[in-house]
């Protein structure tokens, strides 16, 4: 059963560059336009069926919330029809209906009587409310004193306790703690199992793996992309980085398809990848190519005393050159290429990875693991393979790239560039933190 | 017609226990974090009305009718008047106000303005009380008629609500109609007999007055307090009155209604 129809649905917004134009389009005799139209959503059709969660995803701008507000009846499409069966519970943006004048129980009342709940309703929810929320006697406090985390505890706790048949989420739980996340993933696993149902709007494209059943892609305002939320967030990915859509426009399916019929031939893959690292190691690179990649992050640190440089690098996982994800489970090699502008005896080449918010989860180089290396000459080029599984968590890494020479003990930098490659770790399971150790488990009889 | 004020109501009694609470708050928040709260209400009028007193009575020494003091005369008037200024403009300026309920809730709008409405009748009832303290101090009493301040405060609300509906809305998609509200309410204060008394000028050119139906409201006070006369003792002007009454609603609704759909674009 359908509980949400999105039909051709299409929302234009007039844009005057000020309020004189409004007035002019107004009283202009012969009706000339004076606005430019901005489409932020177009042509949109899809469907949720009861008890599906869906994932919806989308760079910022590309009409996500302008959907959900049509979908909520909060705004009125331009063309096209919605149709939804039963109750909606949104939180477009955690808190809205909350008076910071209130206390949080006056609030509850107050939010709770927009939802149409009777006050004897609410009474009886207020305990449940106040237990899921765990925000202690700040309850009967006014919601201005509140940290933004407690105020985002008591909006979500109102939220899903009105009984909704289809709850809205929009990159809401980002700010409430690890263990209040956790409580509302199992929330959200009980709402799953009442056949409720769930739309989930997200940049954390790791949650969308994990908690849906389907994902739709919008870009522009367009619709691009239904279906299975792996490959719905890889495609996601790759517009994000900027890879070249390699025919998938034209026929969605054939992108998937195609990997399985090559994954399936594996003699044509170890070719094809060879294919791509012999070039790299033939071209002669001298000009800094590193930013050429998809993976590369603009705002890397570089630093260094420039008596050599890092010229290129390659990512290759999955048997893709520089894929928008990498398997947590396979082999990951990067491929780094480095320019000598003056006589180095021996160099020392390293590798850090680490997390988003920069903990270092690894790291290491040529002269820990003491490993021979070449002296190299002023005009010299070097490469070197780095081989690691990126045994991790889903989510987003950085790797670092240095060279430092090893000189009368001491080890000054020539070329550090930290945080150069930008990597996305997807991880299928559902463990948790950050390195994924493979811990097994077994019941002793 | 019938239909849209059927569902109107039924909106209402849908959500009676939010238009409650907001109503309640809103009064609330009108005066919170001031050091002297509520008092403001007390203080802000009585300062008006002695300037207003200083320069109309002993200033300009306007004579009120019948030998009534000038004082509880212009202060009668002066509740109605700002009554249902204060109405008009919290409720005009409503959604702007609530702008975040309308962009991000399911929200019926429509209630907006009947909330501030409703919660100006606190401050009308601060002000009747006052007023009633300074007819006892100049030993005035009070009659039977006094109870038709009920009805004067339902055509208050009513005009205020219907007028609300039609500048809460236009202020959202013009946003100079604040402005324009503002210059109409300084225009009417004047030219409505409130500090004034209408027999000072010729009877053939008072038919301009009574087409204001502000001028209604101020003589239905006086007529409540002052001069014990019912409101059916006055056919014609009640007519008018409501008959101006129910197109400004009709129209107010009509326009609020028409461009509903378009009020989150433009918030």
């Amino acid at each position: 059963m359908n509980v949400v129809t999105v039909s051709q649905l299409s929302k234009c917004f007039k844009l005057y560059s000020g309020p004189r134009e409004m007035l002019k389009e107004w009283v202009h005799p012969l009706r000339k336009k004076y606005h430019h139209a901005f489409w932020a959503l177009r042509d949109i059709t899809f469907s949720i069926q009861k008890g599906e969660t869906l994932g919806i995803i989308g760079q910022n701008g590309s009409g996500k919330s302008t959907l959900l507000q049509i979908i909520t009846k909060v705004m009125s499409p331009t063309s096209g029809f919605v149709d939804v069966k039963g109750r909606i519970s949104a939180l477009l943006e955690l808190g809205t209906g909350f008076d910071p004048e209130l206390s949080g129980r006056e609030n509850l009342y107050l939010s709770g009587s927009m939802m149409g709940l009777s006050k004897k309703e609410i009474q009886q929810r207020i305990p449940l409310i106040e237990e899921f929320a765990a925000i202690g006697e700040f309850i009967d406090q006014p919601v201005k004193l509140y940290s933004s985390g407690m105020y985002v505890r008591l909006a979500f706790s109102a939220a899903i306790h009105v009984d909704p048949d289809i709850l809205i989420i929009d990159e809401a739980l980002a700010v409430g703690d690890i263990k209040f996340q956790n409580k509302c993933y199992r929330k959200f696993r009980e709402f799953k199992d009442q056949g409720k149902t769930i739309i989930f709007v997200t940049h954390g494209t790791d949650l969308v793996v994990k908690h849906c059943d389907r994902a739709i892609l919008l870009h522009q305002g367009e619709l691009i992309d239904d279906g299975e939320p792996n490959r719905v967030i890889n495609r996601y990915l790759e517009l994000l980085l900027g890879v070249p859509e390699q025919g998938q426009k034209s026929d969605d399916s054939s992108g998937s398809i195609d990997v399985e019929s090559v994954s399936k031939n594996s003699s044509q893959i170890a070719t094809v990848t060879d294919t791509i690292v012999q070039r790299f190691i033939e071209k002669q690179t001298l000009a800094d190519e590193c930013q050429n990649n998809t993976t590369y992050n603009p705002n890397e640190h570089r630093y260094g005393n420039s008596k050599a440089r890092i010229v290129d690098y390659l990512v290759i996982a999955n048997d893709k050159e520089n894929p928008p994800q990498v398997d947590a489970h396979a082999s990951t090699t990067i491929y780094v290429k480095y320019h000598f502008l003056a006589d180095i005896d021996v160099p020392i080449y390293g590798l850090t990875l680490k997390t988003l918010d920069g903990v270092e989860v690894f790291g290491s180089n040529t002269f820990f693991e003491k490993q021979p290396v070449k002296p190299r000459k002023a005009g010299e080029l070097s490469m070197m393979q780095f081989s690691l599984p990126l045994s991790l968590i889903s989510g987003e890494y950085f790797i670092s790239i240095g060279l430092a020479e090893s000189k009368e003990g001491d080890t000054p930098p020539l070329d550090r560039r930290y945080d150069m490659i930008h990597l996305q770790v997807h991880n299928p399971t559902l463990r948790y933190g950050v390195a994924d150790l493979r811990m097994t488990m077994n019941e002793l009889p | 017609m019938i239909r849209t004020l059927i569902s109107f109501l039924k909106v209402i009694h849908r959500y009676r226990y939010t238009i409650w609470i907001m109503a309640v708050q809103e009064i609330r928040a009108k005066y919170a974090g001031s050091m002297l709260g509520g008092v403001w209400n007390i203080i802000h009028p009585m300062v008006l009305v002695f300037i207003y007193w200083v320069v109309f009575s002993v200033g300009f020494k306007v004579p009120p009718p019948n030998n009534i003091p000038f004082l509880s005369w212009f202060f009668c008037a002066f509740v109605a008047w700002q009554s249902f200024s204060e109405a008009l403009m919290s409720g005009s300026n409503a959604l702007l106000r609530n702008r975040n309920l309308i962009k991000k809730t399911v929200f019926p709008s429509q209630i907006l303005p009947l909330i501030s409405v409703l919660s100006c009748l606190i401050n009308s009832l601060i002000l009747i009380i006052l007023l009633v303290i300074v007819m006892w101090i100049q030993g005035i009493q009070l009659s039977l008629f006094a109870f038709q301040v009920i009805y004067y405060l339902f055509a208050i609300s009513l005009l205020s609500l219907g007028a609300s509906w039609f500048f809460s809305a236009a202020s959202v998609l013009i946003r100079d109609m604040s402005q324009i509200l503002a210059v109409i309410l300084q225009t009417l204060f004047w030219a409505t007999p409130i500090f004034y008394n209408l027999d000072m000028f010729p009877g053939r050119l008072h038919i301009f007055w009574k087409l204001n139906p502000v001028y209604y409201l101020t003589e239905g006070f006086r007529n409540s307090f002052l001069y014990q006369q019912p409101f059916w003792e006055f056919p014609r002007l009640s007519l008018y009155f409501w008959g101006f009454t129910l197109s400004t609603v009709l129209i107010g609704g009509w326009f609020f209604r028409n461009v509903k759909k378009d009020l989150a674009d433009n918030l």
